[in-house]
């Protein structure tokens, strides 16, 4: 599996490295392999909520960001495994003495409203992410650009303030939807607009346009029969508003809904007795874990954090939890990709191990059976967010093991407003999380593990390293990692990195997910990608 | 209908407080004298219901965490100061009040900047037809079945309905929902498992609209079907040994005219007033049905807002909602003196 | 009973005058209810039902050697059979046990949410029955307000406020139940405070808040208790509804409503249907068997609210 992922990266590193020197003379008609049978047809999709808003990077909900996925574009594409490839520019070229980005343009595209785009179109965007009072969601992402300048008509220019290796792949160049700009006329006030008319009437370039919005009911898009692309094959995609997963499954199943994302494990055998339905099964990146705060003088004590490693019973979980469905989990590279370092193995399930672990930290058992030091009683509430039913369950597991070795453990369910405000803070013992969104090109932890990001709310920071993970040997890696330029060494890092958090076991990394897509027996093309469930939605079409 | 508990006892007796004076006044006036009396019901409502959700732990800028990807955290640090959520409570409260006071504005939702008076009314109008159809439903089943059962008191089919309506009152509605759904929508596809609409009708599409209304009315109808015919019987059955009744019989006036004539009409009044007292725990319960059937109405929205803590979209319900029930109460209220001459309007009490 | 008026008398002379505060007729007088009792068979039923469920709420460790919060995943979603009668959840906890332990969290909650009711409903209703006048009016109009609210929605938000523990969903519950009771409470006291004994208490220069306790409380306890007994009924279903919402007790301590809401997946619902049946059937017997003590209770204790 890890090989032929590599050559597929390698091939489209190649592909790209051709696509860059030589570039796309023209907009396309339509795309390679287009066959004009497998057009026509509607799908019915389904979120949990309605969308928030249809401006990019306004928005951090998957229904937002799914929906805006297919009508909006950026620059640079991603392909199946997030290398850059061509998008709204045909190509580029990056000068590092001047730490400058140049695009060309694709030119003939027309925005859904039939303006054309052009260079005016890219400028402004960014000048609206970039922006101060700018209220873009990810604006981190896009500290590294300097300036935005206009060449002509289909050439653009980003200086940099800093290299950044990420900015094809996950960066500013691939992550940044490009706006209409005659919609914005006001620039980042109507950016920022607290009632946007655009928001809830998108145009951009994309294969889908958007036709209406009904709330709590339904998002409708039709196919943009003049994409650049040639147009996608579904003629409507409807995405129905549905409340839960349960809902939704039961819709799947009645035949009222044709594809859905993700299924719980346990529906699948339901799913599998429809012979209308059929299922995909794919890799999502992203790693499930038990964390907790390593500044807690408790889990100070690596003796501590192993022993809860040894104390977790991972394969139970993926076998009778996820049914199957989920690798076991070793740390936060996903195994399917190379930054995965394929010595490191999961801790085994040994609550003799984790006993003897406690003993030597100290805890001993007292005559009520807890363990105590210092006089104080060992006491875990093993938390996780409300209506994540595997959650919960890996919670109750876990601590039901626990007890056995002497903790006191309670389980508690927490909404996800309380939930997020105290991990935040760091009032939660252990939490059952999960961190993810990335593949193997995007793969980044800097956000996640580096002391820099450590929330500190008197001095009014509030980064995602929750779980207050601090070593200057991990910083280190992680600042390197984005500085470094020759990918095996980055994968090298990060091997390294992989290796260095597991020893010090600064979380029970559980699993990784693998999910499974049930659709309509006659949806064909589907392909999913780690970053993206409707990474190909262009091509997708009903067998006739 | 969660809440609904059989009549245990008249229930006029714990309502209609501005019923009970004699001095006359017109209809009008009392109208007017009621619409008066709302402002300070509704000053309170939203004091408390303000109070109550500041004051609850959780962070409205949770929603705009994701919850498995990258967070920006000075953004959100912005965006609370943009929301005005490091305002002392009274200071955000006075604010809203100025909003909607001064600016006949409810304020804009946090999610999505969005005027909360818009998110809500393109919502009322599926709630009001899920609650208008359940109730109708109720009055349709209910009043035949009470009827019945008091003029053949103690008969097997009126014990068999008494044991039907406390059974009625004792399933969880969110139990019955589900039900409801695997029978008639998996195993016999009857009916759709939710929504409002196909997914191509737009508008008001007569024949979509009920078809899909189905289920979800008939589950919230349910205990309100329970509780109203236990209570059309017991009303019956103290009108039919009214003198009147007697006279009427004495008369020798047929015993369907009496029933139907007589008794009928004047055993309804009550369960006027009996609606009018249900409606906050039936719009309770048409929260809980629109949510598991994915009806567009108000439901979803005041969960998601109260689970996300966006405080102008709670306000903003709590107070629309409130509205609907004093007017609905007004309406039966009024409805109810209409139809009873003995009532006469007076000062409240 | 007339229709028009909202103060009727719950009592006739004779009662009045075995009034519980006259200590050597209480004797005859519970008997007597108890008599009334009796006759309602479907009463009798649900009493003997809600005395099986105490018993065996409060035996339940007696049972079995399983912990209600002990798991084991490897025999998960398994059948009823001999050693787990009502078969094991999702998780390999076994439905039988944590459904008694159920009972103690869901009856306990029940309970207390309805005394707590009671002595809010019972003090703000007859303060503001018994003053009547401004105090009246002001302290009714904030009733007026709060019930205005969907119920349901106020508990949601009362609930959401707090972080969820078997206090918090009491609280909320209880929260909710305290203003039917109080006006109840009020238009009992309205009406009881025109009669003679409470003026001849008043003559005798009794304290207002005396004549509350001692002379016009006893008599509104009828229908108090009946409301009382029906609010437990409700209770139930809203501690259900609220675990159904992920508000109410938490997982792994086990309720009847959240056993319940867990088993609410299709899957479990169509084949393992036992872990969803059993709770279910809990709740409902249970529900079933208080609305008919109420209802017992309605009749025996006021023999002219009964059907004519």
């Amino acid at each position: 599996m890890k090989n032929l992922m590599n050559r597929i990266t390698a091939i489209s590193l190649a592909a790209v490295l051709l696509f860059s020197v030589l570039g796309a003379t023209s907009a396309a008609a339509a795309r390679k392999g287009f066959d004009p049978n497998k057009v026509g047809g509607k799908i019915v999709l389904t979120s949990f909520s309605d969308p928030v808003i249809f401006i990019w990077n306004r928005a951090s909900d998957s229904a937002s960001i799914d929906l805006m996925g297919m009508m909006f574009e950026s620059l640079v594409k991603s392909d199946f495994n997030g290398q850059p490839i061509p998008g709204l520019a045909t190509s580029w070229k990056f000068d590092k003495p001047s730490l400058t980005y140049t695009f060309n343009l694709r030119k003939g595209v027309k925005w859904h409203d039939g303006k054309p785009f052009t260079s005016k179109d890219v400028k402004a965007t960014f000048d609206m992410y970039i922006d101060p009072d700018s209220v873009n969601t990810y604006k981190t992402d896009y500290e590294s650009i300097q300036s935005v300048t206009i060449v002509d008509d289909y050439t653009v220019k980003f200086k940099l303030k800093e290299n950044n290796v990420f900015f094809l792949t996950g960066g500013p160049a691939s992550a940044g939807a490009i706006l209409p700009a005659h919609h914005f006329p006001n620039g980042v006030k109507d950016y920022n607009a607290k009632n946007s008319k655009f928001g809830r009437n998108p145009i951009g370039t994309g294969p889908f346009k958007f036709k209406e919005w009904k709330t709590a009911e339904r998002v409708v898009l039709v196919a943009n029969k003049d994409w650049w692309d040639g147009r996608p094959y579904l003629d409507e995609i409807v995405t129905r508003i549905l409340p839960d997963a349960n809902v939704e499954a039961l819709n799947l199943i009645k035949g009222d809904v044709d594809f859905v994302e993700k299924l719980n494990p346990r529906t699948l055998s339901e799913v599998a007795k429809n012979k209308n339905l059929k299922t995909i099964t794919y890799d999502e990146g992203r790693f499930d874990y038990v964390g907790w705060n390593n500044k807690n003088p408790i889990f100070a004590d690596k003796k501590v954090r192993q022993a809860m490693n040894y104390a977790l019973d991972r394969q139970a979980i993926v076998s009778k939890i996820y049914l199957g469905k989920a690798y076991l989990g070793t740390g936060p590279m996903h195994p399917t990709l190379p930054q995965e370092n394929k010595n490191v193995k999961p801790y085994p399930y040994d609550l003799k191990k984790a006993a003897e672990l406690l003993d030597e930290a100290g805890w001993k058992k007292g005559s009520d059976g807890i363990r105590t030091k210092d006089g104080k009683k060992l006491e875990l509430e093993v938390t996780y967010n409300n209506g994540n039913t595997n959650r919960q369950k890996i919670a109750q597991v876990f601590a039901a093991d626990l007890k056995k070795l002497g903790i006191k453990a309670n389980v508690r369910g927490y909404e996800w407003s309380l939930y997020l405000d105290k991990y935040l803070k760091g009032e939660l013992d252990m939490f059952v999380l999960a961190w993810g969104g990335y593949d193997g090109a995007t793969l980044e932890h800097k956000g996640f593990f580096h002391s820099s990001a450590i929330p500190d709310l008197e001095k009014g920071t509030a980064g995602n390293n929750r779980m207050r993970v601090d070593y200057p040997k991990v910083d280190k890696i992680l600042e390197d990692y984005l500085t470094e330029e020759d990918a095996s060494k980055r994968i090298k890092l990060y091997q390294e990195l992989h290796a260095f958090l597991a020893e010090e076991a600064v979380a029970a990394f559980t699993h990784h997910p693998k999910n499974t897509a049930g659709m309509n027996k006659n949806l064909m093309g589907v392909k999913i990608s780690m970053a993206s469930s409707f990474f190909n939605i262009e091509d997708w079409y009903w067998k006739k | 209908m969660i809440s609904l508990q059989p009549p245990a006892i008249s229930i006029h007796r714990g309502r209609l407080p501005y019923l009970d004076r004699n001095e006359g006044c017109s209809l009008f006036v009392y109208i007017l004298r009621r619409t008066w009396q709302t402002i300070p019901l509704l000053f309170i409502i939203s004091i408390v219901t303000f109070a109550l959700m500041t004051l609850a732990p959780g962070d409205p800028i949770a929603m705009f965490q994701n919850p498995e990807g990258v967070n920006n955290a000075d953004s959100l640090e912005t965006l609370r100061e943009d929301l005005g959520l490091n305002d002392p409570i009274y200071v955000q409260y006075l604010k809203w009040l100025k909003l909607v006071v001064v600016e006949g504005n409810m304020g804009y939702s946090f999610a999505d900047g969005r005027p909360v008076v818009e998110m809500i009314l393109e919502r009322i109008p599926a709630t009001l037809i899920l609650m208008g159809t359940a109730i109708t439903l109720s009055f349709l089943i209910a009043i035949p079945i009470g009827i019945f059962s008091a003029v053949r008191k103690y008969s097997a089919a009126d014990n068999l309905f008494t044991f039907l309506s406390f059974l009625g009152i004792s399933i969880p509605s969110f139990f019955l929902a589900l039900m409801a759904i695997l029978l008639f929508s998996l195993k016999w596809s009857i009916f759709p498992v939710s929504g409002m609409r196909g997914d191509h009708t737009d508008g008001f599409n007569f024949f979509d609209i009920t078809y899909h209304l189905v289920l979800p009315a008939t589950v919230l109808a349910f205990g309100l079907i329970a509780s109203l015919s236990r209570f059309m019987r017991s009303s019956m059955l103290e009108v039919i040994n009214q003198d009147f009744i007697r006279t009427a019989r004495a008369k020798g006036v047929s015993e369907r005219k009496v029933i139907m004539k007589h008794a009928f009409r004047n055993a309804l009044l009550p369960i006027i007033t009996l609606v009018g007292l249900q409606l906050p725990s039936l719009l309770g319960g048409a929260l809980i049905i629109e949510t598991i059937f994915a009806w567009p109405g108000m439901g979803r929205l005041a969960i998601d807002s109260i689970f996300n803590r966006d405080y102008q979209v709670i306000m903003g319900i709590t107070m629309f909602g409130s509205l609907l029930v004093v007017i609905g109460n007004l309406l039966s209220d009024v409805l109810y003196a209409v139809v009873d001459p003995r009532i006469q309007y007076g000062k409240n009490g | 009973m007339s229709l028009h008026n909202p103060a009727i008398p719950p009592h006739n002379e004779a009662q009045i005058q075995n009034d519980w505060s006259m200590q050597g007729k209480i004797e005859s007088r519970g008997a007597a209810i108890w008599r009334r009792y009796r006759k309602n068979k479907l009463a009798v039923i649900g009493l003997i039902i809600i005395v099986i469920y105490v018993i065996l709420a409060l035996a339940a460790p007696l049972f079995s050697d399983y912990d209600p919060e002990y798991f084991d995943l490897m025999n998960s979603d398994m059948p009823p059979s001999f050693q787990h009668p009502f078969g094991t959840d999702s998780l390999g906890g076994d439905v039988f046990i944590r459904s008694l332990f159920g009972a103690r969290i869901s009856l306990s909650v029940a309970i207390i949410a309805m005394l707590i009711t009671l002595v809010i409903g019972v003090a703000y209703g007859a303060i503001s029955g018994y003053f009547g006048g401004i105090v009246d009016t002001i302290m009714m109009r904030i009733v007026d307000a709060l019930q205005s609210i969907p119920s349901f929605f106020l508990l949601l938000i009362i609930a959401a406020s707090m972080t969820p523990t078997m206090w918090s969903t009491i609280l909320a519950i209880s929260l909710l139940g305290w203003m039917s009771m109080s006006r109840i409470v009020r238009s009992e006291i309205l009406s009881l405070r025109q009669r003679d004994y409470a003026a001849a208490a008043l003559a005798t220069g009794e304290s207002k808040p005396g004549i509350i306790f001692y002379h016009i409380l006893p008599n509104a306890i009828a229908p108090i208790i009946v409301i009382a007994t029906l609010e437990v009924a409700g209770n139930i279903l809203y501690e259900a509804t609220l675990s159904f919402l992920g508000l109410g007790i938490q997982p792994p301590t086990p309720s009847w409503g959240n056993m319940l809401s867990s088993a609410q997946e299709i899957v479990t619902l169509t084949m393992y249907p036992w872990t969803a049946v059993f709770p279910g059937l809990f709740i409902m017997v249970a529900v079933l068997s208080v609305n008919f003590i109420g209802d017992g209770l309605r009749d025996a204790l006021d023999p002219k609210m009964k059907d004519k």
